[in-house]
Formats: C-alpha cells, sequence, structure tokens
C-alpha cells in the first residue's frame, strides 16, 4: 500500500516518467527538440581558453558540501559531473592543465571517471595524471581553505562552481576574484544569486540540468529537456487549477490527499 | 555485451527499490538503506585518499618554498599529525582533543564566515549599483531588506518589520517557488536520464 499523503506525488512522478520517455523514445527516432544555447556554455570554453593563453590553470568543483546520499544533492552532483566532461575534454583539447577539487567523498570515483572520459573524448588520454582530481573534505569550511589555497598555489586562471553549493560558495568565488580567474557558475540553490552577481558567467537554476543535457549533444538527452518542460507546464495548469478551485471553497487539499 | 548493459541493470533495480520505497515504505525501506549506507565504502577509501593527497601537496610546497608560506604548510601538517595521534591515541572524545580543535580549529572556521561577511559586503556593493529601472528597484527592496534585520531600525519604526515581512512573504516567495518547480523538474530529468542509462560516459558510447 502506498503511504498515506503520497499518492498525488505518486501519480505526478508517473506522469513525468511518461512525458520523459515520450521523448526520449523521439530522440531514438532521431526527432531532435529545439534547445536554445545558453550563454555560459559559451563562456566555459572562453574561461578555459583565455587560461590556456595565460598558460594558468583551470578550476573546477562540483560543491562544497552535499553527497551522493543526499537525495537533493545527488542530481545536482550528477548534472556538475556532465559538465566536468565537458569543461575536461576542452582542457585537453586547449592544452590547460585541469584541476578538480572534491568536497563529495562518496562522488569521488564518480568525479574521476569524468575527467578521464573528457581526456579520452579529446583523445588524450595519456595525458590525465592522478594529481588532477583532489578530494579535500567533507567539511565545507576545510574544503574551501583547501581550494581557495589550490587558488593561489596553482596560479588558477578560470574556475567553473557548478553543483550543490552551501555557504562557502561566496567565499570561493572572492577568493577566485581576487586572483583575477574567469569564473561561471551554476546552482539550482539559494547561492545562485552569488554566482549571478560575481562569476562573469551563471547557468540560472535548472539552467544546469538543462546545460548537462545539452553538452552531451544526445538526441535522448537532448529530448528529455523538452519532456521536462511540458512537466513544468502540467504542474503550472494544476497549481492554477488549483487555487481557483481553492478560490472556490472547494477541498482541494483533501482531493489531492495532502 | 554483459559487461555494458550488466552495471545499467543494476543501477536500474538498484534506482527503482530507492524510489519506490519512498512511496511503500516497509521492506522496501530496510533494502534502501542498505544500499544507501553501503557507499560508506567508498567515503573511507575517499578520505584515506584525500589525507594522502594533502600530505603529498603540503611536503611539496614545503621542500619548495621556505618563506611564511612554507612555514604555514608546516604549521598545517604537524597540526595534522598531532589530531591524528591524540584522536587514535586517546580518543575524539579526550579533553586535550576538544582543547586542541577548539584552540584551533573554531577560530579558523570563524575566520572563515567572517570572510563570508567581506564577500557579501563586497557582491552586495556590485548588485546594487544602480543604473537602470530594474536596479533601483532592487536597490529600494534591498534597503527595505537591510532595515528589517537591522534591530536599531525596528526600534525606531515598527513599520520596516511589516515591510520586510512582506518582502519575505510575498514578493520573493511567488518567484522563489516557481525556481524551485523548475530546479525540481530539471532534477527528476536529470534522475530519469540517469536510470535508464542515456546520461552514459563517453566510454561507453564508444563501446556501444
Amino acid at each position: 500500500m502506498i503511504i498515506s499523503g503520497r499518492i498525488t506525488p505518486f501519480i505526478i512522478l508517473l506522469t513525468w516518467w511518461i512525458a520523459e520517455l515520450y521523448f526520449i523514445r523521439k530522440g531514438m527516432k532521431g526527432e531532435i527538440n529545439y534547445i536554445r544555447r545558453i550563454p555560459a556554455l559559451d563562456g566555459i570554453t572562453e574561461a578555459i581558453g583565455k587560461a590556456a593563453e595565460e598558460g594558468k590553470s583551470v578550476h573546477y568543483s562540483a560543491g562544497d558540501s552535499g553527497s551522493l546520499r543526499n537525495s537533493s544533492a545527488a542530481p545536482m552532483i550528477l548534472a556538475a559531473m556532465s559538465l566536468l566532461t565537458y569543461v575536461s575534454e576542452h582542457c585537453a583539447r586547449m592544452g590547460a592543465k585541469l584541476i578538480v577539487t572534491s568536497a563529495q567523498a562518496d562522488a569521488l570515483p564518480l568525479t574521476i571517471e569524468s575527467v578521464r572520459d573528457g581526456y579520452r573524448k579529446a583523445g588524450a588520454d595519456d595525458e590525465y595524471v592522478d594529481d588532477t582530481v583532489r578530494f579535500v573534505s567533507e567539511d565545507q569550511i576545510a574544503y574551501s581553505a583547501g581550494a581557495i589555497d589550490m587558488f593561489v598555489t596553482e596560479n588558477v586562471g578560470a574556475s567553473f562552481l557548478f553543483g550543490y553549493w552551501a555557504g562557502m560558495a561566496l567565499v570561493l568565488l572572492g577568493a577566485a576574484q581576487d586572483v583575477n580567474a574567469m569564473q561561471v557558475g551554476g546552482t539550482p540553490r539559494g547561492q545562485n544569486v552569488y554566482m549571478v552577481v560575481v562569476a562573469d558567467y551563471s547557468l540560472i537554476y535548472e539552467e544546469m540540468y538543462a546545460a548537462a543535457a545539452y553538452v552531451s549533444q544526445d538526441a535522448m538527452s537532448i529530448n528529455s529537456i523538452a519532456g521536462q518542460d511540458w512537466h513544468k507546464i502540467i504542474l503550472i495548469a494544476i497549481i492554477v487549477a488549483s487555487f481557483g478551485l481553492a478560490l472556490l471553497g472547494l477541498p482541494v487539499m483533501t482531493w489531492l490527499g495532502m | 555485451m554483459l559487461e555494458r548493459e550488466l552495471p545499467k541493470l543494476f543501477l536500474f533495480f538498484i534506482s527503482m527499490i530507492v524510489i519506490l520505497s519512498f512511496y511503500f515504505g516497509g521492506s522496501l525501506n530496510t533494502i534502501s538503506n542498505y544500499f544507501i549506507n553501503s557507499t560508506v565504502t567508498i567515503v573511507a577509501i575517499s578520505i584515506l585518499f584525500a589525507a594522502f593527497t594533502f600530505i603529498r601537496r603540503y611536503v611539496k610546497v614545503i621542500m619548495k618554498r621556505k618563506d611564511t608560506e612554507g612555514m604555514l604548510h608546516l604549521y598545517a601538517l604537524a597540526l595534522t599529525a598531532i589530531m591524528v595521534v591524540i584522536g587514535l591515541g586517546i580518543g575524539e572524545t579526550s579533553d586535550l582533543y576538544n582543547n586542541i580543535f577548539n584552540a584551533t580549529l573554531v577560530p579558523v572556521q570563524n575566520a572563515f564566515w567572517a570572510i563570508l561577511g567581506l564577500y557579501t559586503l563586497s557582491a552586495a556593493v556590485k548588485a546594487l549599483k544602480a543604473r537602470t529601472v530594474e536596479s533601483w528597484t532592487l536597490l529600494i527592496v534591498a534597503f527595505i531588506t537591510i532595515l528589517y534585520n537591522a534591530p536599531i531600525a525596528v526600534a525606531i519604526w515598527p513599520g520596516f518589520e511589516t515591510l520586510g515581512n512582506f518582502v519575505f512573504n510575498v514578493v520573493t516567495k511567488g518567484p522563489s517557488w516557481a525556481l524551485s518547480v523548475g530546479a525540481a523538474a530539471g532534477a527528476i530529468a536529470m534522475m530519469i536520464r540517469t536510470i535508464i542509462g542515456i546520461d552514459k560516459a563517453e566510454s561507453s558510447k564508444e563501446a556501444n
């Protein structure tokens, strides 16, 4: 039996699956939905190019805390991993040294593999060095201290902050600015406002998920963004309809099983 | 074929158990927790990896730099060694361990939050340059918010509290919820892509 109060979310999740699978299936047939270009993605290549020209390093982080065991942090970390593959591929192509600092212990093998995939995609497997991915600490203060140390000692010229960010987002953004590093950031959390203000380019909230699918250039992944948009429309319709019905005095919350 | 598909099948199977445990509970919860908690093995290895990286990097810096920076790295390494020895020797709950922690790490942590305050101020100055109508609106709202958070302002005129509550509970709530719906939509789409294995690594794409 479904736990009381979770029937409506379960139905919503099922419809979500159906919508996503429909669009993914369309992608399998070769029909690709149009997705607008996200300016921050151009910013990524621009920043790597600038760092490579200046002979500086590129820094990447998937967050100052969180873990794959945390249900809200996990999708953000996974999206950041797709972007990490994209960043490492471009670093390998442009000859920029990449440093990935990690605060998520359980995501470490995934982080290493994402970087290796990027190098492999660029045809530069042998250029990957073990020192590229550095797990610093799960404690956000210790992590930030370690990452800032690398900004200075490793001469960082570009910094990318995606994934799950908490209190230390602004400290890392500020520290990267102090060493004149070009920055691109994005997180679907409240810390996104800091990225908008301080970073040169930013992905606004859910754009990070869309960017993760977009950079893969895979028809099924791109089409899943269309499924996500359609479901948002359905959710907005439910919210507006519920609001209208509640104004009429109807027991909408009871109907929704909440 | 099996080498490629088996991990995907495992991923799908385990993910479905974890998802369904949220809705159905019961014994599914027990199995789900087992899978989630098993990641602790990876965490333990990662922490060892971190210690190794930390020592290797810091020793490198100490060998290269004989100035203040080298000394600071030496100090960090020495402190780590002391904490490890005391922690393993007399335990994490001992007074000595806690005193060292309170005398060194707590001030460092507080310094970090202080740095955050400085950067917040710097970011606020950047964000609040009134060049357009929109930024003027933002500036006015920010001014109200600052006064709402300053006890002296509320003491002078209690209306700042009403205005501040209006900004937080009415003006920002709607957009904040809209952003949350968008972020949740993205997270679920990401989850579905991962579970059905289309967000796979480049290496597995080549294998296909």
